[in-house]
């Protein structure tokens, strides 16, 4: 494995994330009523294996390429709360995507369902009621958190803002993090013992 | 009998069924034109034409050729794993003046409405649909080739296919199968693929998709390796803890 161009990306990625965060003080207010109606559906954390689906917004949280390294940092996180995914960048090089899912649930969800990393949140949380996603031409499309409570807030300007924040991004997001991310789609995260009944 | 056996430009599928067969023969040489590169896996056609072989324990394979206008314009090979409940699309294929009308997607149509007969056949509801595997764009030698690449996953992405972000390796053949020598196959290696699932309307109605049931059963239970092949474990080595902890208990 390169470690030089490993390291090369690494600097490349919190550059990128700290100009996206840089930018959080301009962001349009969402208009969403978070703390009014939000029951943190797309926020995995304990019980949610048990909920309703339509109570469930998202039970899966993909970070971006670092950002699990970049939050590590940031926030003096444990590594152990997240998932790693590993996806090829090239035939001979790896990365570890950071995931959160019901199996390791969100560390940084407070008692009161509000965030406890606000101010470097993943943008994928940031992101939500918007889904990116990439359409059959490998082009970046968008789809809507349809069970959000407050989707019908949602401000056209707010939605601007987070797409070109995508549309920036979306040139160096390698494929495989896409195909990871799309698959996030049909996985409610990692098995539990009681899932375990078909071995080879 | 077949699900649809005409396509809305009039070709129709023709299974072709035992070694006796007067198709055999014309899936051969067709198998031939349409993947040249791949003359050394006739033996595999001829025993999918069985239907079910010894040396394919865990599959119901369908070798199926398409006709229009009597010119044979198509084959598809595929298989029911008996034992899970999905199949495995070894081969689609068309000739040149047959692409790029449709044909192919609604091959892949009559693909899932077998699998779900298959899935009765055997006792199921239906099937979750079937797993492919397509070259990635990021191993290709050269750029005509990555594209090339890149269109083959669009046309499954097309058909509803969803990747499985799973490092996976196809073996060159299945393990001990009776109709091949391993020098037939000499110079053949393992390569890289992406694992696309084709779902069935029940598959994509799923919230959960079990990776692990999936890569079990194309490994094990079409390409016979043993549970513990370092290309499962490499597959599945992020979800160790579980999948150590199957392996216990099997």
């Amino acid at each position: 494995m390169d470690t030089n161009l490993l390291a090369q990306l690494r600097a490349e990625w919190f550059e990128r994330l700290d100009q996206i965060l840089s930018r959080e003080n301009t962001i349009p207010l969402s208009n969403l009523k978070c703390l009014e109606l939000c029951e943190a559906r797309c926020c995995p954390r304990e019980g949610m294996r048990r909920m309703a689906s339509e109570k469930i917004a998202s039970p899966i949280v993909v970070l971006l390429p670092f950002e699990m390294e970049y939050l590590l940092d940031k926030t003096g996180a444990n590594p152990a709360v997240f998932r790693r995914w590993p996806i090829d960048l090239t035939p001979d090089l790896t990365i570890e995507i950071g995931i959160l899912d019901l199996g390791k649930p969100c560390p940084f969800l407070k008692d009161n369902l509000m965030c406890g990393i606000h101010e470097h949140n993943p943008l994928d949380c940031r992101t939500f009621p918007l889904l990116p996603t990439q359409n059959f031409n490998g082009e970046l499309a968008w789809e809507l958190g349809e069970n959000c409570p407050s989707l019908h807030l949602l401000s056209p300007q707010f939605s601007e803002h987070m797409k070109r924040i995508w549309r920036d991004l979306y040139s160096v997001l390698p494929q495989s993090w896409w195909d990871l991310y799309l698959f996030a789609d049909h996985w409610t995260g990692w098995p539990i013992s009681a899932d375990i009944d078909h071995v080879a | 009998m077949l699900p649809e056996n005409v396509s809305p430009n009039g070709a129709v599928i023709h299974e072709v069924t035992g070694s006796d067969s007067s198709l055999l023969e014309t899936a051969c040489n067709l198998f031939k034109t349409i993947f040249p590169s791949e003359e050394r896996y006739l033996p595999y056609l001829r025993a999918c034409a069985l239907g079910q072989n010894r040396s394919h324990p865990n599959t119901y394979d369908h070798v199926w050729l398409m006709q229009q206008n009597h010119e044979w314009v198509g084959i598809r090979i595929f298989s029911y794993i008996t034992t899970r409940n999905f199949g495995h699309g070894a081969y689609i294929g068309l000739t040149p003046d047959f692409r790029g009308h449709g044909v192919g997607t609604w091959l892949v149509q009559q693909t899932l409405a077998q699998l779900d007969k298959d899935a009765q056949k055997f006792g199921r509801d239906a099937s979750l649909g079937y797993l492919v595997e397509v070259e990635r764009p990021m191993d290709a030698d050269n750029e005509e080739q990555r594209e090339y690449r890149r269109k083959r996953i669009k046309f499954h992405r097309q058909c509803g296919g969803i990747i499985l972000p799973v490092s996976y390796t196809e073996p060159v053949m299945i393990e001990g199968v009776h109709y091949l020598d391993p020098a037939d196959l000499q110079g053949e290696e393992p390569r890289p693929m992406h694992l696309v699932l084709i779902p069935s309307k029940l598959g994509a109605s799923l919230s959960h998709l079990d990776l692990v049931d999936f890569v079990y059963g194309t490994y094990v239970d079409v390409y016979r390796l043993r549970p513990d092949h370092e290309f499962i474990r490499k597959s599945l080595s992020f979800l160790e803890e579980i999948v150590y902890d199957r392996n216990d208990q099997a």
